[in-house]
């Protein structure tokens, strides 16, 4: 128990942030502007930790109320719209608003990113479609929709509502991944940002917002009113810098280069390649993806075990037990991620990745200590018993080495699935290998994906490779003839 | 006090069913006695109470004039062998690891070549695990580590039910000079009555949880107590000569 005691201390250590934390939304823009605000302090001599990608506007606000993270980048109309609940609210009842939970609004950074629907030039001319009003005269077109643009108030049924629109056909797909079926034709209007680099590239036009539906989508920081004054400082110099044009350009920087730290590079001036190089950011992330697999798989044998030895001895508490850890299993492991955020003691941080990981990796080593001491013969465990050996000698020195076998092909399942799933981890910032997965499908870019999905595989491979060599060490020479 | 083991009033049911009645015996000391009848007859079930592998119902167990309790069970298990059909050997420990296994949790020595030269266990085979040695070294291992901590009492329980024959006959020989030389009191399960006959110093014959006649095998033949000791000496008898 000491040492299951110093190792939650040492990961709740490793999670508990004396730096400030800047977090972002998982699109271009937010990681480019968190990337700015990071730089702007580390300029000013600010340690910072970096959690980008984390998730949706809730997720975001919530770590940020909650002050698991200090400062990320909002848009006024979504603070009005989805937090607030108060699309009519003013400036100053905002800044009121958001100082009864602590936080802190900065001066407007200087573009509008509002909401606007996107199609290709192509369609829109071959129909004139010009306006949003206009689509009330095509509701055979295809819509692919981002899933938070589908949820939100001020988003699709509320448009729907305002315009009148009959649509049929409507479908929901990631943001990155919605330029790809634009293209190729599979939809016919998708949702975007106003700033968005992609609607240059790809040919694409934004239909006229003819009856002012979207509200305006000012970019702000938000900020922990305990955040230090030369923090707040290094922060305010960004405000008033970023027109539309600008952004689009540092917004066109980072996809074309798949490098948000170099677009934010490009706004302070120095466009020469601060990034990491490839070598040194897989290291970063393989040894956060050991950590966070490693860290879980460690937790999960150390209760998992006593646990199956529990339920290896039929009865009430065995059912409850497996049950337990069946039903965990069940969970899909996003949900279960986006269940622990809100808890008091998790939120957006490793601490999180690693409880979700520990909690999946339980039902294998569970379920297979419990068979593997349920597996020993009758015979054997009476000649234990009438040897005169001890309960505790009975386990240490017969059932568990004869059920060796057994439970380190559990804890090798375990692994191998820590593995995989630790991908996920980068949902919510906690990084890893999924930190190029994630962002790789945001800018729906093959190339990052693998740059995280490779390793990823290789790493389980190698896990499998190293617990077959542990079975060499581990299970007795007896059982192996 | 000629008696090592005494059962007064002992019986033992599974469910709806008597696996033993209750029953009164006694086992001298010194002696080997062989419980011996058909399958389901109770004779395992009264070993596996002897060595509280199982709780009796009712009556009580002493052995040396003293109750066994749920305080004195490891010491009173130190002090009796107990050897079953297939071994019981532990897989993942060699030959020796499972010979000296109580030995070193007692921190107790053994004069390990003793044992081999009593049991005719060659000492080269001493460090193979279980699966590499043959069906009759297995049991002349699994002899060792009952006889091990020189125990008072040697329980068996067919534990030469699965040997060949040959074996068979080498390991009756042998256990019978080791008892002989030890001056081992021994209680021996078996439904062999030519084994019971050449071990026993006396026959316990056993029929649905009872004991049905006790006594010499020549006693069992002449002198039947009921048509069931003379059909069981017969069918074996008939048994032996085809």
């Amino acid at each position: 128990m000491r040492f299951l005691g110093a190792v939650l201390f040492f990961i709740s250590t490793m999670a508990s942030a004396k730096p400030v934390v800047i977090g972002s939304k998982k699109f271009t823009e937010s990681y480019v502007l968190a990337e700015i605000a990071k730089h702007s302090l580390g300029e000013a001599g600010i340690s910072v930790e970096f959690r980008p990608g984390m998730g949706g506007t809730i997720i975001v606000w919530e770590a940020l109320r909650s002050g698991q993270i200090d400062i990320y980048p909002e848009y006024t109309g979504t603070l009005a719209e989805e937090i607030l609940k108060n699309a009519d609210i003013s400036p100053e009842m905002m800044q009121a608003e958001l100082a009864k939970n602590r936080i802190g609004m900065s001066p407007e950074l200087g573009f509008n990113n509002t909401w606007a629907l996107a199609m290709r030039r192509e369609a829109a001319q071959r129909l004139s479609i010009r306006t949003i009003s206009d689509l009330r005269t095509h509701p055979e077109l295809k819509y692919g929709l981002t899933h938070e643009f589908l949820d939100r108030r001020d988003g699709w049924p509320a448009l729907v509502r305002r315009y009148g629109l009959r649509t049929g056909n409507v479908q929901g797909i990631d943001h990155g991944l919605g330029y790809e079926a634009l293209r190729t034709g599979s939809i016919d209007i998708k949702d975007a940002y106003s700033t968005d680099a992609k609607i240059g590239e790809n040919d694409l036009v934004t239909l006229e917002d003819d009856l002012h539906f979207f509200p305006q989508y000012k970019a702000v920081y938000l900020y922990r009113l305990s955040l230090p004054t030369n923090a707040l400082a290094a922060l305010q110099k960004v405000s008033g810098t970023l027109d539309e044009a600008r952004m689009i350009r540092l917004n066109a920087e980072a996809e074309r280069t798949k490098n948000y730290a170099r677009a934010a590079a490009l706004y302070f001036g120095d466009a020469s390649d601060t990034a990491e190089s490839f070598s040194h950011k897989l290291l970063r992330w393989t040894a956060r993806h050991l950590e966070l697999a490693g860290f879980s798989l460690l937790l999960s044998v150390l209760i998992g075990v006593p646990l199956g030895l529990i339920a290896s001895r039929p009865g009430f508490l065995s059912q409850i037990i497996l049950g337990l850890t069946s039903a965990i299993q069940t969970i899909p492991s996003l949900a279960l991620l986006a269940l622990l955020v809100p808890l008091p003691f998790f939120g957006i941080s490793v601490r999180t990745a690693i409880a979700a990981l520990f909690l999946y990796g339980l039902l294998p080593i569970v379920r297979n200590t419990a068979t593997g001491l349920q597996d020993i013969a009758p015979s054997i465990r009476e000649s234990a018993t009438a040897l005169g050996l001890t309960t505790g000698a009975r386990l240490r020195r017969i059932y568990l080495p004869i059920a060796s076998r057994t439970i380190l092909a559990g804890i090798k399942t375990s692994a191998v699935i820590n593995v995989g799933t630790a991908t996920l981890a980068a949902l919510i910032g906690a990084g890893g290998l999924g930190e190029p997965i994630i962002s790789g499908l945001n800018l729906n870019d093959h190339v990052t994906i693998l740059e995280g999905a490779i390793p990823a595989a290789l790493l389980a491979l190698l896990v499998q490779f190293f617990f077959d060599l542990l079975d060499r060490v581990l299970i007795p020479k007896g059982l192996r003839l | 006090m000629n008696a090592l083991v005494e059962l007064h009033g002992v019986s033992k049911r599974y469910g709806s069913a008597a696996a033993l009645q209750p029953t009164d015996l006694n086992f001298a000391r010194g002696q080997t006695t062989v419980l011996i009848g058909p399958s389901g007859c109770g004779k395992s079930t009264m070993l596996r109470l002897i060595i509280r592998l199982l709780e009796p119902d009712s009556g009580k167990i002493k052995i040396d004039g003293a109750s066994v309790s749920s305080s004195n069970i490891t010491e009173f298990r130190h002090r009796v062998g107990y050897v079953i059909q297939d071994g019981g050997l532990f897989p993942h420990l060699t030959a020796r690891g499972n010979i000296l296994l109580m030995a070193r949790q007692l921190n107790k020595r053994i004069a390990l070549d003793e044992l081999c030269a009593l049991t005719r266990f060659p000492a080269q085979a001493l460090d193979r695990f279980p699966a590499e040695l043959s069906g009759g070294q297995r049991q002349r291992v699994s002899l060792m580590r009952a006889l091990a901590l020189t125990p008072k009492l040697l329980l068996l329980d067919e534990p030469l039910g699965a040997l060949d024959p040959l074996v068979r006959a080498a390991l009756q020989k042998d256990l019978k000079e080791i008892f002989q030389r030890l001056q081992q009191t021994a209680i021996l399960v078996t439904h062999d009555l030519a084994e019971a006959a050449f071990l026993g110093n006396e026959i316990v014959l056993m029929n649905e949880g009872r004991i049905v006649q006790k006594g010499t095998l020549g006693e069992l033949r002449s002198q039947p107590t009921s048509s069931f000791v003379s059909e069981f000496i017969t069918a074996q008898r008939s048994l032996a000569l085809t």
